[in-house]
């Protein structure tokens, strides 16, 4: 039972990160009907950059004040945003009118493109870093034998609290109307007299800088931060990325549901059946899914698209 | 006039059914260019590789196993259209069924002395180590063609991106379970193991250790006491490459790959017009699959090689991308060169490598943006037009590097991080100067080759063939015309069969 | 200085002339119709006038200001509303934030509620249904759901395409009642359809479209009265 509910705990924390990465992905797939691969690598970015951040701030050796993650955060976010909105003006605003295979193709190249600019050693370089504990790393409580830690509440408490925000912006304000329109039709968008092209800026911002969070989040959880090209990175990604595809991409509440899923069937697995088989749990999922309802499980059952 | 020559598609059909060769006369033709490619694989291997030295003839190796995969890539991705980017799956599969064959196998045959560490090559040229080493790229080719008809199967279902996904899946997958699998048996307890039990024994994570290295780069040469050393791998990947090739231009010019073609440009189009796409992406996926399988069989021999589950994962089916999208999708010369290109280059600029990626990147994305169909489009490099603006191109490209190697190699500012900058965009500019000469120089002898190679072979460009389909149009048309009084057939090819 | 002059307007797609030096004008406070038979030119006429295409050759003023080439956000900011043929509502938004869309650019909120207002007032069973998705709608709710949201962006100039389609005669004439009520608020109509005797029965002016170019124009009664413009668009013999 104390495994049970340990594994259960560890799967939500897991599923946040998912969340907040396959969030990207899905709001990227809303506006311009596209698989963003190179998201993952903003992931990465937010990580490092949360890394690099903290480093200069000179916390990795004095130890941490308690704005530091608040700071980091936001910053990484900011930095992630910049450089999800660059990479939408460079490589897919050409590209708008191009076959979608194009598009796909150039998604890759951006990935490859950040992750190995990423390990050039005036960037972040090839050697794995250790992130500074901008949260002190202790046992919150203990129910029923389960171990809370500070690290993984304030993950979970900082996810929910960014998604009802998102969910807020999405359902709630003209913002939010607007990319949904143009996540309809774009050209009726315009007559309504939306900038779409500015929409779809704003949403790649968005999704880069949740992507951000999950980075940062990510290094905060597990502490040592492999190098940029590493395949952890590509893997983590991915799993993302089967979570917005399982929820259904383009559906905001699915993309969530599909990571917290497949958090939960990585962990069980893990736990259950065999640890070393934990992405292929992962997989399978992905593959049983897209044969029988390629739309995603909540497809069109919970919401509409974005 | 009888009713059947009357209508008018029979008699169409009827002409274009005259027209095609028969079954034997076309084996016999498609032979020819397998037989010279087996001179090309020997001379390669007896007369050339020797006088390039190990290295080199390392480098030839590396070239050939590319062609082949990036080739079998170029079928599903660049014919059908079918975006797969976990080919590298492909190549896992083929290669561990390849090395099971000849690890274990040789095991089995007696090949190896007990307590030996590893399995040595087996056999003198064509010997029966040879022999079993043929074979085991045979069956990887098979097993993974297998896998590819698994794989093709969702394809009938799932379009575009989520199809890129599930072949991704695919690939992961595969290095997964390969992962999770025992390390290798030693020669000495694998000789009581049953072969079900062997192909647990796959090395898991650490990767296959031991398999012979028929694929050597050091040139087989029979001493005086008559004993051969080396081995006769050039041989056998040309001779791979050879029939690669063979059956990417056979299918590119067949009723096949025209279907794949028209699967690929438009597939509610293709259907329309009668094009099974069902069967034409399943038999995209096995080709594809197959000859992946042989590439993966040759790379798993190869000198040097751990066959290693990492090694064959995501990032290496993104290689093989980048080799076709780059060239062109659908061309074959373009993906030749391409695989060819970016192997050498790699391995020439191995002081500026943290920048070859970046670049391959860079390029990808421009190449999209500017030329969405890829550098040669469908086209094959002999059939260009015009000619030369490519090499001009690279000729180009290769001064601007020139400069900016020549001019940030002298300038420094005294800011450690903005000298580093310089000497990045320095080591850039040689690596651009290198690789515009060599892209110059291969996209040069490419062309004349193909040149050649084309005056002899029959004449079935695409350009002929839409010659053809549209004279053939022509025909019905005037076959129609030609039941009225007024109209009289005027072509000349179509007057033989007139009444 | 009419409110909007199109003037040697040509657009292409792709290989297609769908339009060969159009002009016109359309002058402030008039009801203007476009007829034409299908694949005349008509919605790309419009299309061309909101930006959604670009032309090839040709220009277009509104208020006097050259738009041509200004991608479509810009020109509906400067008071046009286009309801495009096959209505384009949102059918993932609700009928509500339908009608918020059409204010998006507004700034002014009592006049948005006014206007709001008053659009419901017109369309009593939109108003019954605004917590709906709009994709739920009926063709014909949809089509009101349409002019509705143009009516709530307050546009100074009106395009509608083809309202009627599609729609049971009993809602043509509504239709046709508000497209007058709305016109005699002030608001400057650019009419197409295929309705024409009742385009030509609510418009001052009228213009005819075959493939791509303009054959008559003139006034819609005087229109209504010439035997070829009956006898082709008319359907009388
Ligand atoms: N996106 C497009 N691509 C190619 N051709 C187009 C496109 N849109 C319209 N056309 C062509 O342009 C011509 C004019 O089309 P348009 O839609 O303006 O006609 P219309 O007068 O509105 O007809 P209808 O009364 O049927 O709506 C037609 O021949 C049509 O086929
Ligand atoms: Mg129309």
């Amino acid at each position: 039972m104390t495994t049970f509910l340990q594994t259960l705990v560890n799967s939500i924390g897991l599923g946040s990160l998912y969340a907040l990465t396959a969030l990207g992905y899905t709001l990227v797939y809303g506006v311009l009907r596209f698989i963003n691969f190179a998201h993952s690598d903003v992931f990465t970015v937010g990580a490092w950059a949360s890394f690099t951040l903290a480093s200069a701030f000179g916390w990795a050796a004095t130890g941490s004040p308690w704005f530091a993650m608040p700071l980091v955060l936001l910053l990484a976010m900011a930095v992630c945003a910049a450089l999800g909105i660059a990479i939408e003006f460079l490589a897919y605003r050409p590209l708008r009118k191009a076959p979608r295979l194009n598009v796909l193709i150039t998604a890759i190249g951006v990935s490859l493109f950040l992750q190995n600019v990423g390990q050039l050693k005036w960037v972040f370089g090839t050697q794995p870093q250790p992130m500074p504990p901008l949260l002190e790393d202790s046992s919150l409580a203990e129910v029923a034998g389960v171990q809370i830690r500070v690290i993984d509440v304030v993950v979970v408490v900082l996810t929910v609290f960014l998604l009802m925000l998102l969910e807020f912006l999405i359902y709630r304000t003209r913002l939010g109307r607007a990319m949904r329109a143009v996540s309809f039709d774009e050209k009726v968008a315009s007559l309504m007299g939306i900038n779409v092209n500015r929409i779809i800026t704003l949403t790649f911002g968005i999704g880069s800088a949740l992507a951000a969070a999950g980075g940062l989040f990510y290094a905060l959880k597990y502490t040592g931060l492999k190098q940029p090209a590493d395949a952890t990175w590509v893997l983590l990604g991915l799993k993302a990325f089967v979570a917005a595809v399982v929820g259904g991409i383009g559906n905001v509440r699915g993309a969530v549901a599909g990571a917290l899923l497949i958090a939960f069937v990585e962990m069980f697995g893990a736990q259950y059946l065999s640890p070393h088989m934990r992405d292929l749990y992962v997989f399978v999922i992905l593959i049983a899914v897209l044969m029988f309802k390629p739309s995603g499980l909540f497809g069109k059952a919970v919401v509409e698209k974005v | 006039m009888s009713p059947s020559e009357k209508d008018p598609t029979r008699r169409l059909a009827a002409r274009v059914a005259g027209s095609r060769p028969n079954p034997f006369v076309a084996g016999l033709k498609s032979a020819w260019p397998i037989v010279t490619g087996v001179i090309v694989a020997l001379v390669l291997q007896a007369a050339i590789a020797p006088m390039l030295g190990p290295f080199y003839a390392k480098l030839l190796l590396d070239i050939g196993i590319a062609i082949v995969l990036a080739v079998s890539l170029n079928i599903v991705n660049g014919f059908a259209g079918q975006f797969s980017i976990g080919h590298a799956g492909f190549m896992m599969v083929g290669g561990y069924a390849a090395a099971l064959i000849t690890y274990y196998g040789s095991i089995k045959l007696g090949w190896v002395e007990p307590g030996a560490y590893g399995v040595e090559v087996h056999g003198g040229f064509l010997g029966s180590g040879d022999l079993l080493f043929l074979a085991a790229c045979v069956f990887g080719g098979v097993v993974a063609a297998l896998a590819g008809l698994v794989v093709g199967l969702p394809s009938l279902r799932l379009r575009g991106d989520y199809l890129a996904i599930v072949t991704l899946g695919f690939g992961e997958i595969v290095r997964v379970l390969v992962q999770q699998t025992s390390d290798v048996l030693d020669p000495t307890t694998a000789a009581e193991a049953s072969m079900l039990e062997a192909a647990k024994h796959i090395g898991g994570p650490l990767g296959f250790t031991g398999t012979p290295t028929y694929v050597s780069p050091t040139p087989w040469i029979t001493d005086a006491a008559g004993n051969q050393t080396g081995h006769a791998g050039i041989f056998f990947v040309f001779t791979f490459v050879a029939i690669v090739l063979v059956v990417a231009f056979r299918l590119k010019i067949s009723t096949h790959g025209r279907a794949l073609l028209a699967v690929r440009e438009n597939e509610v189009a293709a259907e329309a017009v009668g094009v099974n796409t069902s069967r034409a992406k399943v038999v995209a996926f096995v080709t594809a699959a197959f000859f992946a399988g042989i590439g993966g069989a040759l790379y798993a021999h190869e000198v040097g090689v751990t066959l290693n589950p990492k090694e064959l994962g995501f990032q290496k089916s993104i290689d093989l991308v980048i080799m076709v999208v780059l060239a062109g999708m659908g061309s074959i010369s373009g993906v030749v060169y391409a695989a060819t290109m970016l192997t050498i280059l790699p391995e020439l600029l191995r002081d500026s490598a943290e920048y070859r990626m970046p670049i391959y990147a860079l390029a990808l994305i421009v190449v999209m943006i500017v030329r969405p169909q890829g550098l040669f489009g469908i086209q094959e490099i002999w059939e260009l037009r015009p000619r030369l603006r490519f090499l001009k191109a690279s000729l180009i490209g290769a001064a601007a590097g020139l400069v900016s190697w020549q001019l940030f190699g002298r300038v420094r500012i005294g800011v450690h991080a903005v000298d580093s900058f310089i000497a990045a965009l320095s080591a850039i500019g040689k690596l651009v100067l290198l690789g515009g000469l060599i892209a110059a120089a291969l996209f040069a002898v490419m062309m004349l080759g193909g040149a050649l190679f084309s005056r002899f072979q029959s004449r079935k460009t695409p350009r002929a063939i839409a010659r053809e389909l549209s004279s053939e149009r022509a025909g019905a048309v005037l076959a129609k015309a030609d039941d009225s009084p007024k109209a009289r057939p005027s072509d000349d090819a179509d007057r033989e069969d007139a009444p | 200085m009419a409110l909007l002059e199109v003037s040697g307007l040509d657009v292409h797609y792709g290989g297609i002339h769908a339009l060969k030096g159009v002009t016109f004008s359309v002058e402030q406070g008039q009801v203007v119709t476009l007829i034409g038979a299908n694949g005349a030119g008509k919605t790309t006429t419009l299309r061309a006038i909101s930006g959604l295409v670009k032309p090839s050759k040709g220009s277009v003023t509104f208020k006097g200001r050259t738009i041509t080439g200004m991608p479509a956000h810009q020109i509906v900011a400067l008071g046009l509303a286009h309801a495009p043929e096959g209505r384009g509502i949102f059918a993932n938004l609700t009928v509500d934030e339908n009608l918020q869309m059409g204010a998006y650019l507004r700034r002014d909120p009592a006049g948005v509620a006014k206007d709001t207002r008053h659009a419901l007032e017109l369309f009593p069973r939109i108003a019954e249904r605004l917590h709906q998705n709009a994709g739920t709608l009926s063709g014909g709710e949809q089509q009101m759901l349409a002019i509705a949201r143009a009516l709530v962006a307050k546009p100074t100039l009106l395009l509608l395409d083809e309202p009627s389609l599609g729609l049971a005669p009993q809602i043509v004439q509504l239709i046709f009642k508000i497209v007058r009520s709305i016109a005699a608020e002030g608001t400057t109509i650019l009419l197409v359809e295929q309705n024409a005797h009742q385009a030509l029965n609510v418009a001052h002016t009228a213009h005819v479209l075959e493939v791509g170019t303009l054959v008559t124009s003139g006034p819609a009664a005087e229109l209504a009265r010439d035997d070829k413009i009956r006898k082709a668009y008319l359907g009388v013999h």
